[in-house]
């Protein structure tokens, strides 16, 4: 999708005749305080500190206010990202943020797109469409900067006493003992100390925690240059993604457009070999460019634009003692990897949050957090094997490699088979964790999609007071166990009164029922899969039941409810040994 | 009697893909090509129908002779946006706001 953070060469910011804005979105300020501690003159002590303010760190905050547990939030600047970031928000990812409170004001604000053409010249090679299977409250995509996420989630962030964003805070100096890590912070104070139990470390691709910690990032870099410009367009286009090979209107060899929100359009194209990379970012002169690109009838505005490459790596690990990296410190994919640099950034913090939370409330070991380490690790891992392929594919960097490529684009307008080689970046879906040591494996036969492991599939749903509502909105943030009965009156009542001790348990399961139609009578957890949707997907028999983790991940299911089978699925999904 | 496939019959394109450039990677340029053909030569003795091997050939030959890099001299981004959407009404999009 479009570059993500990269390594930038040249950055120039938003035209000077438009300081501090993008369309209209107006960049905030946030206020800077002197930390308690620091006024004090004593080190502070916290359970939980998030290192950077970007995606993923906001992201954490927010899931740690929504779960209840104290944070401090160091952020080295006093605003959100400006313009040229992640701007392909992913289905998954808007659940999550919709988990935390956001999805909403995040769906009314973007533009979602459900069409991509793939073009080498005038000439159409693929036309794809991001069908979803049935109804679902999100869309695959949803085209919406960063900046935008980052503003909300910092809002929502407000609602929450024992959140704490620290804004002018940089931290300068890392070293963790077994039991605590110590952070030196740089304010406009001066310099003073924090311990934290836990350090979230999500401090982007040029991470200091990273390098305090004397932690590698291991890969290799790219050498093809990009550019990426922000631009504000008097004219607008459908709501679909463009991808040129060899466009003819600029002097590339391959460009991208997409539609962002007021009128802004994102414009991606590859900087010719011979082309200096701090010329190609001079507003002056990449305004004389852009002009011979939309030509004289079309009025248009930079507002921001930068020149980058791009490296594919990550950490050995992503558990390092006390410090979890997450986000782009943990790994740096390719922008063209499909929109999956931030959205796997929000995916680890969905991981790791309510795992921090069991080990603080002293409910789950604290090896739990390895497991953060297990399951997302091999998610990098194949965004990372991703992004090599469709780097090699977009730029080709031998020329058997040229020829092969030269080979599907040749063939994809005719040959249907062709098409499925066309890799301008596999679209960002939800990770499967199946192989997990977190996750129940079947006992029972199943059909369908999902298996154990699986992020949920979403679908309508009516409630109790009979409003449409979704399916995924109602997993909220705790294990939850889905219950399929034809109808209320068929559940017998022992099954009510074990579900009733489930809520009670050390780690409550929560329970929602899911039946057909609502009756007469309905209780207020009973949700009405009317569509057939839902029963579909899971594979639904009456009696059946889901277990969703608190990152509504599916940890087991089973075609008949024992409450003792679910009690040691939780104690497995809580990194609990199985016998 | 079959006639040549030209739907999707791989279950993992990009895997195959990668496998293609991993035989060449690190040959040079006419060695490579001539890996490439020798998997095409390999893959026709497979498929051992004259018939199959001829049209797969011949379709390449029509592609090669019309699926070339395009042609035409430059033009602005609004132009492009407006053909493409005036020759793909199966968008159902009529092109460019004004």
């Amino acid at each position: 999708m479009s570059a993500e953070d990269g390594s930038p060469l040249a950055r120039r910011p938003r035209d000077r005749s438009a300081p501090r804005r993008s369309g209209q979105f107006e960049y905030p300020t946030y206020d800077y305080v002197t930390p308690a501690e620091q006024r004090a003159g004593r080190i502070g002590r916290h359970p939980v500190v998030v290192v950077g303010g970007g995606l993923a760190g906001l992201t954490a905050a927010t899931d740690l206010g929504v779960r209840g547990v104290p944070c401090v939030l160091l952020d080295d600047n006093n605003t959100v990202s400006a313009g040229s970031r992640s701007i392909g928000q992913a289905k998954r990812s808007l659940e999550i943020w919709d988990r935390l409170g956001c999805g909403d004001r995040m769906l009314a604000m973007g533009r979602s797109w459900s069409k991509g053409n793939i073009l080498r010249g005038d000439k159409l090679l693929f036309a794809f469409g991001l069908s979803p299977e049935g109804e679902r409250k999100f869309p695959a995509f949803l085209t919406l900067p960063q900046y935008y996420i980052e503003t909300f989630l910092a809002q929502r962030c407000a609602a929450f006493p024992q959140i704490e964003l620290r804004w002018l805070n940089r931290v300068v100096g890392a070293s963790q003992t077994d039991d605590h890590v110590r952070l030196d912070i740089e304010t406009p104070d001066g310099v003073y100390g924090i311990e934290a139990d836990w350090v979230i470390a999500a401090d982007g691709v040029r991470s200091t925690m990273r390098r305090c910690l004397d932690v590698p990032f291991e890969g290799r870099g790219f050498v093809d240059r990009f550019v990426i410009a922000d631009v504000k367009v008097s004219t607008s286009f459908p709501p679909q993604r463009m991808f040129w090979f060899e466009p003819r209107f600029i002097d590339s060899r391959l460009a991208l457009l997409h539609q962002q929100p007021e009128g802004i359009w994102r414009v991606d194209w590859q900087l010719n070999p011979e082309e200096d990379a701090e010329e190609a970012a001079d507003p002056e002169k990449a305004r004389a460019r852009l002009a011979k690109v939309f030509g004289p009838e079309v009025d248009f505005e930079i507002q921001e634009i930068s020149v980058y490459t791009f490296d594919v790596r990550r950490v050995p690990a992503f558990r390092q003692g006390r410090v979890m990296f997450a986000g782009d410190a943990a790994h740096q994919l390719s922008p063209f990897g499909g929109g999956r640099g931030g959205n796997s950034g929000v995916q680890d913090i969905d991981n790791l949050v309510w795992k921090l939370a069991l080990v603080l409330d002293g409910k789950a070991p604290d090896t739990l957090l390895d497991s953060y380490n297990a399951e997302r690790v091999p998610v990098a891992d194949e965004n990372m094997a991703l992004s090599y392929r469709s780097a090699e594919f977009i730029t080709p960097t031998s020329a058997p490699s040229a020829a092969l490529r030269d080979a599907v684009l040749r063939l994809a307008p005719a040959v249907p088979f062709a098409r499925s080689f066309i890799n301008t970046g596999r679209l960002s879906v939800a990770a499967t964790l199946r192989a997990s040591p977190l996750v129940t494996p079947d006992a029972d036969e199943w059909a369908g999609p999902l298996a154990p492991g699986d992020a949920p599939a979403d679908g309508p749903v009516r409630t109790a007071t009979g409003d449409a509502d979704w399916l995924v909105r109602n997993l909220t943030g705790g294990f939850t166990l889905m219950l399929h009965v034809e109808r209320e009156t068929e559940m017998a009542e022992a099954v009510g009164t074990a579900l009733a001790a489930l809520a009670d348990d050390p780690v409550p399961v929560a329970t929602l029922i899911l039946v057909s139609a609502q009756g007469e009578r309905p209780g207020d957890a009973t949700l009405a899969d009317e569509t057939g949707q839902l029963r579909r997907l899971y594979d639904l028999t009456p009696g059946a039941c889901v277990l969703f983790r608190p990152d509504q991940h599916i940890a087991a299911r089973w075609r008949a409810f024992d409450i003792e089978a679910v009690r040691g699925a939780v104690r497995r999904a809580c990194g609990e040994s199985v016998t | 009697m079959t006639s040549l496939s030209t739907d999707l019959n791989l279950s993992a394109p990009d895997d195959i893909y990668t496998a293609l450039l991993d035989l060449v990677d690190g040959r040079d340029d006419q060695t490579a090509a001539a890996a490439f053909a020798a998997v095409a030569l390999v893959l026709a003795n497979h498929v051992g129908d004259d018939a199959v091997v001829a049209d797969a050939i011949a379709l390449v030959r029509h592609a090669f002779d019309d699926g070339g890099p395009p042609e035409g001299g430059r033009i602005f981004v609004k132009q492009a946006l407006d053909r493409f959407f005036a020759q793909h009404p199966e968008t159902g999009m009529s092109g460019v706001a004004a």
